[in-house]
């Protein structure tokens, strides 16, 4: 039984068919990336799996059981946190605040604030945000809104994480930083990490299968090496890959 | 002494003063005090739904109309006083629930405008009632308690409501609204139950204006649907809740204390002139302070702390 599985996804806005037929799985465990030129369906795919909106056809399994049709806090219940790709951080709540939506809501949720509190601060202490408790979300720079974004998710204590852009407007040395952070909650926390990342030396770097799409068809999938000799994801990039 | 030990002796300070007030205060203030309560019950409440998550609702005057009519229903067939608060709050607390499902699902100016328009049509439909069904409009109401008692009631009504807006704030509860109010995609993502939610604190905000609207229907004497659903309510509250901040329960009570003083100064003597200042008020308040007097109260409050703790350094 896979871990999180979908079986021919499709999903049209309009004329515009921005998933289609898409199947893919990702065990408990992997880091799987998922790329693919803007206009691809990847954050249509994230918000078809947390259940935004409902796919037109095809089914999306957690632990084999059907999770389609649920509601976006039913989806975090069950094990699958998220980050956005325009933080969308609750601007005029303080960071700690933030976090401890995650902690009280989440998938192991409790009504005590001072546990939520106590486990904001630790969440703070390990993305980085130490010293920020206070300010309000709205008014942090762009990395520490993603740190934010980060944080907050892992407080409603995901099985499995999905991180859309999550390295968005960092520079090289944050870039490395949260590279390596990515490996810790896999290695050190066993959360298995979905992630759909533009930066391509990050993506091959610490994933360990990576899926292509392209104007909402999968394309290739397989290993970072695989994937990058792919006849036909070195020509859905062509002229759009930017080494970073 | 501590400032929270502070606060505590403060709050009272002024229970011990309105508690003992009828005993000496003439008649006069007892009933401008009975008013100030009502608006504080109403406004309060209103917070714990509107000031809470956002949605601002204009449908206070069917949940204060509806408690009032609950009366108007019972009181002559089993007048107790404490049955008809009761009913009213629960009759007014459900309607919000049930038109809660449909109404919570629309955002921003358009449900602003369908609670009012909901409020419009609830008022009109007792008119028709009464006018088509029954055959006379309004109902004159007798035999209900005396001033010292509508004035205790509101009292023990005001601190609960008071109590519940402090409670629902400082929990999970009241982080899960102010979520919503943040943003309510990112709220649902992150687990909250947005919709139960929303019901919850839209009942719970009803459940206080139809207390409100029950005891004042027998204080009135006299209901009929332009008294009990006057949308005038619904502005007044509103006003009152931004006037003096939404932030927390502080707020709606200096808002409802303040207007309910000044329009007993003014506004039965020049009413026009009166609306037209509240009006203009509003507009400025809105736009350069957004979080109302009490927002300007801890910003002073702070800036004096800071000061203070310079002058300590240096």
């Amino acid at each position: 039984m896979r871990f999180l599985e979908a079986e021919n996804v499709s999903k049209h806005f309009g004329g515009v068919a921005a998933l289609s037929n898409v199947s893919f799985h990702v065990d408990k465990g992997e880091i799987v990336g998922l790329i693919g030129p803007n206009g691809a369906g990847k954050t249509t795919l994230f918000n078809v799996i947390c259940c935004v909106y409902p796919p037109d056809s095809g089914i999306i399994k957690l632990n084999g059981s059907k999770i389609t049709g649920l509601k976006p806090h039913h989806i975090c219940k069950g094990g699958i946190a998220r980050t956005f790709q325009i933080t969308k951080s609750f601007g005029n709540m303080s960071v700690r605040e933030n976090i401890m939506i995650g902690s009280l809501f989440g998938k192991e949720s409790h009504g005590s604030l001072r546990i939520a509190g106590e486990e904001s601060r630790q969440l703070m202490e390990f993305t980085g945000l130490i010293g920020k408790a206070g300010i309000p979300a709205g008014s942090l720079i762009s990395a520490d809104a993603r740190r934010l974004e980060l944080a907050r998710a892992l407080a409603a204590k995901p099985e499995i994480l999905l991180l859309d852009e999550v390295m968005a407007g960092l520079n090289p040395s944050e870039v490395g930083e949260a590279m390596k952070l990515i490996q810790r909650l896999r290695n050190e926390m066993g959360i298995t990490i979905f992630m759909v990342e533009h930066i391509m030396k990050s993506v091959m770097g610490v994933s360990d299968r990576i899926i292509v799409l392209e104007s909402g068809r999968q394309i290739a999938g397989g290993t970072p090496k695989e994937v990058s000799e792919n006849p036909a994801v070195i020509e859905a990039y062509l002229g759009e890959v930017r080494e970073t | 002494m501590t400032s929270r030990a502070r606060t505590l002796a403060i709050w009272a300070a002024i229970l011990t003063i309105l508690l003992t007030l009828p005993l000496y205060a003439p008649g006069y203030y007892i009933s401008l005090l009975i008013s100030i309560l009502m608006w504080i019950i109403l406004a309060v409440g209103w917070i714990i739904f509107s000031g809470y998550t956002g949605y601002i609702s204009l449908a206070v005057a069917a949940f204060f109309g509806l408690g009032s009519y609950m009366t108007v229903i019972i009181w002559p067939i089993l007048p107790s006083f404490p049955l008809v608060i009761i009913a009213g709050g629960l009759a007014s607390g459900f309607f919000a629930i049930l038109i809660g499902f449909p109404c919570l699902r629309i955002r921003g100016p358009y449900f602003i405008i369908l609670t009012l328009g909901l409020s419009e049509l609830v008022k009109y439909i007792s008119q028709i009632y009464e006018v088509r069904v029954r055959g006379a409009l309004g109902t004159i109401l007798l035999g209900g308690p005396s001033s010292e008692v509508f004035y205790y009631s509101l009292i023990i009504i005001a601190a609960i409501t008071v109590v519940t807006a402090y409670f629902v704030k400082n929990t999970k509860f009241g982080l899960g609204l102010f979520s919503i109010k943040a943003n309510e995609e990112a709220a649902e993502a992150m687990g909250v139950d947005t919709t139960r939610y929303k019901l919850l604190s839209f009942g719970l905000s009803a459940l206080f204006m139809g207390f409100a609207g029950a005891v004042m229907a027998l204080r009135w004497t006299y209901i009929d649907p332009t008294v009990a659903f006057n949308p005038l309510i619904t502005f007044q509250v509103t006003i009152m809740a931004i006037f003096g901040g939404m932030e927390d329960f502080r707020g709606p009570i200096i808002g409802a204390t303040v207007l309910t003083l000044i329009s007993e100064a003014f506004g039965i003597r020049y009413p026009y002139h009166y609306m037209g200042l509240l009006g203009i008020t509003l507009i400025l308040l809105v736009k350069f302070l957004p979080t109302g007097l009490m927002g300007v109260i801890s910003r002073l409050y702070i800036r004096k702390k800071i000061v203070g703790a310079l002058d300590a350094v240096s």
